[in-house]
């Protein structure tokens, strides 16, 4: 599989927070899902590939090419949308059209009117008058009128109502039917995720998590429940986001610890937005257990 | 050049919509009443510094946009001198062709004839204060260059200071321009008019160095700024 994004040992750190050490790759043709809580460094990578925020160390390659060194080059074939509007918000659509046109060398005026005319959009309305799925749908039909390559959207899906969230998805779903396109979505919607992604990257204060395909990581964890008496101590320690109640207890479990588990212990599948939330409580957890030491 | 173009044409085509209505009556207004005799073309200068303001603010909603589209940094920050160089610069010489062709007075008897004496009285009034024709054409583009020159050091200092002192900036850029003008305006009568033309000459190569040098120094620092 060819790669069309690639980042190897990203880091950059900011005043009260770090990358560190990101690596992930996303092949040609695919959708991947770029989930993680908020403030666990979703924008910066994202920064950091468009070359608006400068690593202290590490190599993004996108289309094969150096993202600081080609990174006008690079911005030729993205897709960019964020969770707010960058364009100018006093023109219509036709003006953001004509400003648009001469960056790009593969821009096609009549698919981007196609597009609008597709996605319902007026070109004589002022675009910042547009509601925030409108906004999202116009970024888009900017992206396919130059041909992108790699679609990056950040965080677009917050806020949007249930039918502009669908729309958005299915738009992105027809968008890689080429196999020659991809989509890096970031999001912690996880149910938008697990519908549409073929591959995940889960990052956590800074960290990857885990990176791989949606089935890898439905096949990586467990949800365990049972008695806390019924768990044996080694298993305990592999446990992530342990929570105990009064009649038990619930904890996120990596599969290659099932093997010999007692027969009381129920398990399940994690679904994306439950292992999200055991990592959280893992975290808080450390916090704790660090606060007792103290 | 080919970026710097296309940014260009893409602040301009964010002003033109808010700004280019009004700045194109308002110098439909200067044209006419140049042909009337009266020299209201000096608002062409303030007025293009209101069009080169909107042009930059108005283009878009934030600067992800200098991140999203297929353009060097350099050419994002080249524009911004360019547009401001071209708009002050052009703005004083419009100033100067609008208030050259008051002096010509081609309609100036077509007007009611009390109308008629107020403009007559306008040139007696200048005379008596000391500023000529050419001396007042000077002054013009001696403050067209002199705010080009500010505003490009203005456009540094606030790029490098990454906007976190731009009121700060502002304010201590407007001070002294009330005090350096208070000045000029109160010497300018005893000025002799060879002087003010080589000030004048002088200000608008000494604004275009000035510019280009805050370009190049803010192209070379913001290299290694993030956006």
């Amino acid at each position: 599989m060819e790669n069309i994004l690639e980042i190897n040992g990203l880091c950059k750190s900011y005043e009260g927070f770090a990358l560190r050490d990101v690596s992930f790759a996303l092949p040609k043709g695919y959708i991947m899902g770029f989930v993680g809580q908020n403030g666990s460094g979703k924008t910066t990578t994202i920064r950091s590939i468009l070359n608006m925020a400068h690593p202290d160390s590490g190599k993004i390659s996108v289309f094969g090419l150096d993202s600081r060194k080609d990174s006008v080059k690079i911005r030729e074939g993205l897709g960019i949308v964020f969770d707010s509007l960058y364009l100018a918000d006093h023109l219509d659509a036709k003006h953001i059209e004509m400003q648009l046109r001469p960056f790009y060398s593969d821009w096609s005026k009549e698919e981007f009117f196609r597009r609008l005319k597709a996605f319902g959009l007026p070109d004589n309305k002022p675009v910042g008058e547009f509601s925030k799925g409108m906004k999202m749908k116009l970024m888009i039909a900017a992206a396919l009128s130059h041909n992108a390559r790699l679609m990056i959207l950040d965080e677009p899906t917050s806020g949007l109502d249930p039918v502009a969230r669908d729309e958005l998805l299915d738009i992105l779903t027809e968008y890689i039917e080429d196999e020659e396109r991809s989509v890096l979505f970031s999001t912690h919607i996880t149910a938008d995720v697990e519908r549409i992604a073929d591959f995940i990257t889960v990052l956590h204060n800074g960290k990857v998590w885990f990176s791989g395909t949606k089935d890898d990581l439905a096949e990586s964890y467990v949800v365990l429940k049972g008695s806390e008496e019924d768990l044996p101590a080694a298993v305990r320690e592999k446990c992530i986001g342990f929570h105990g109640y009064r009649n038990g207890f619930e904890a996120l479990l990596p599969t290659d610890h099932l093997a010999g588990l007692p027969g009381e212990l129920e398990h399940e599948k994690a679904s994306i937005d439950e292992i999200l939330v055991y990592i959280a409580k893992e975290d808080k957890n450390e916090r704790a257990s660090q606060d007792t030491a103290v | 050049m080919n970026e710097l173009r296309k940014i260009l044409r893409y602040d301009f085509i964010s002003a033109v919509p808010v700004t280019g209505t009004f700045c194109g009556i308002a110098l439909a207004v200067c044209l006419i009443t140049a042909l009337f005799g009266l020299p209201l073309g000096l608002v062409s200068f303030p007025l293009a510094a209101v069009f080169f303001a909107s042009a930059k603010e108005l283009s878009k909603s934030s600067d992800v946009i200098e991140g999203v589209l297929p353009a060097s940094r350099n050419s994002f920050i080249r524009s911004k001198f360019a547009e401001l160089t071209l708009s002050f610069l052009a703005g004083g010489a419009m100033a100067v062709l609008f208030y050259l062709l008051s002096c010509l007075k081609l309609l100036t008897g077509l007007l009611p004839e009390k109308l008629e004496h107020s403009v007559r009285a306008m040139d007696g009034f200048l005379d008596t204060a000391g500023v000529t024709m050419p001396k007042l054409c000077g002054i013009i583009v001696i403050f067209s260059a002199y705010f080009c020159a500010v505003i490009a050091a203005a456009i540094m200092v606030m790029e490098l200071c990454r906007h976190k002192w731009d009121t700060v900036i502002m304010a201590a850029m407007g001070l002294a321009t009330l005090i350096l003008l208070s000045v000029f305006v109160d010497k300018t009568a005893e000025l002799p008019i060879r002087t003010v033309i080589i000030i004048s000459a002088a200000s608008f190569l000494g604004s275009l160095m000035i510019s280009l040098i805050c370009c190049q120094v803010t192209c070379r620092i913001s290299k290694d700024l993030e956006i």
